[in-house]
């Protein structure tokens, strides 16, 4: 189990290692790759908790949990948006929102998705690129 | 809906306007479905799940192993009345506290020396709905004291405990959401006073275990599995939440 975990600190020295020098998530990030993510139900399946505007579904079928992403763009940098959605716990320790690019203090998780994230650094940059253009 | 939707919340909020979050009063997950979902409920000959209880009341008069069936030792299946309110419960035999899957299939092996039915097999929900069935509109009534006082504990730091990739714990929704939206529908207590149910995602019968299991699947934690002493524990506190609760078996859920 500890070696375990010390395999994922080894992954995520180097993820971070390879978004600092050899890959720059920023470069590469895609709006419309962004919003397929956040309907994606394995990935972000972000309108089960927010309203997302664009995701093509009724606003009384998606979810009320979290705030309406209404305009998100223009109330939060994409350094925030991208800092709530790697670890909102970060900003509130007792929110609901999981951490989709931490696996800090994660507890009991499966072993089909344990050791890693929910969304890549990749991804939640695709992502911040669609939520910054909701204006 | 909507009307349903505004008087569910309403008295979520009046509730939680004058006392903390524990002593909120159970409601039903019946009080969150569709009208249509609550009228096939409520017409035993359209409910779905009546099917199981017919099933259950035909093993219920079948001989097994040594030849003896349930009824010969407990007569018609009305004799149950008021057995289920009190599940899962202490058992001196075991030295645990046992579902009644667990207590259906320990009559199995001692009083009629046959094989344990599997725990989300066909046969033994289909008993344990027969005999839930029996006290249907009784109030829910399990013991969390005495001998049962540290399995009722263990089932409530697992309830309150985060967990899986999606690190939530049960209480997140069901205590502290209740009555938001997850995608499109109002989120309920959880309570499980109506199980077994028929849900119709699965289109089949399932055991509070079998929900828990669903559960963990979906925030992605370690499977628990149905019957394990971790999950009849987490059941005890399920069903400790909604004491007095009226039993609704077989319910039918989305």
């Amino acid at each position: 189990m500890v070696r375990y975990h010390h395999l994922g600190n080894l992954w995520l020295t180097l993820a971070t290692i390879g978004s600092l020098g050899f890959a720059d998530p920023a470069a590469a990030q895609d709006a419309g790759r962004g919003l397929e993510l956040m309907r994606a139900s394995e990935k972000g399946n972000c309108s089960i908790c927010h309203l997302v505007p664009g995701i093509g579904l009724p606003d009384e079928a998606q979810g009320n949990i979290g705030p309406s992403l209404e305009g998100v763009g223009a109330r939060l940098t994409p350094a925030e948006l991208r800092a709530q959605i790697v670890d909102a716990r970060a900003m509130n320790p007792e929110t609901i929102m999981p951490p989709y690019g931490s696996i800090k203090g994660l507890a009991d998780v499966d072993k089909r998705y344990r050791g890693r994230p929910i969304l890549t650094a990749g991804e939640v940059a695709d992502i911040v690129a669609y939520l910054s253009s909701l204006r | 809906m909507k009307r349903l939707a505004l008087a569910v919340a309403a008295s979520l909020a009046a509730i939680a306007g004058s006392a903390p979050a524990q002593e909120t009063p159970p409601v039903s997950g019946y009080q969150f479905l569709l009208p249509e979902t609550q009228a096939l409920q409520d017409d035993d000959f359209a409910n779905p799940g009546m099917l199981w209880v017919e099933l259950g009341g035909k093993l219920w008069d079948e001989p097994a192993g040594n030849g003896t069936s349930c009824q010969n030792c407990h007569g018609a299946p009305e004799a149950m009345r008021g057995v289920g309110t009190r599940y899962p419960q202490w058992s001196q035999t075991e030295g645990r506290v046992i579902s009644l899957e667990q207590q259906v299939n320990q009559c199995r092996a001692e009083r009629q020396q046959a094989d344990p039915f599997g725990y989300s097999s066909q046969e033994l929900v289909s008993l344990s709905a027969l005999v839930m069935h029996q006290s249907r509109g009784l109030p829910m009534s399990v013991a969390t004291d005495g001998p049962a006082a540290s399995a009722y504990r263990r089932g409530k730091a697992y309830y309150e405990t985060r967990r899986g990739q999606l690190n939530l714990a049960c209480s997140n929704c069901h205590v502290d959401q209740v009555g938001s939206r997850l995608r499109g529908e109002p989120i309920s207590q959880g309570q499980v006073n109506g199980f077994p149910i028929y849900r119709q995602l699965w289109q089949d019968m399932g055991s509070v275990g079998r929900m828990i299991a669903w559960c963990n699947d979906a925030v992605r934690a370690e499977p628990l599995a149905e019957g394990s002493q971790m999950a009849v524990e987490l059941e005890l506190y399920l069903r400790s939440l909604g004491n007095g609760l009226a039993i609704e078996t077989p319910a039918v859920r989305r």
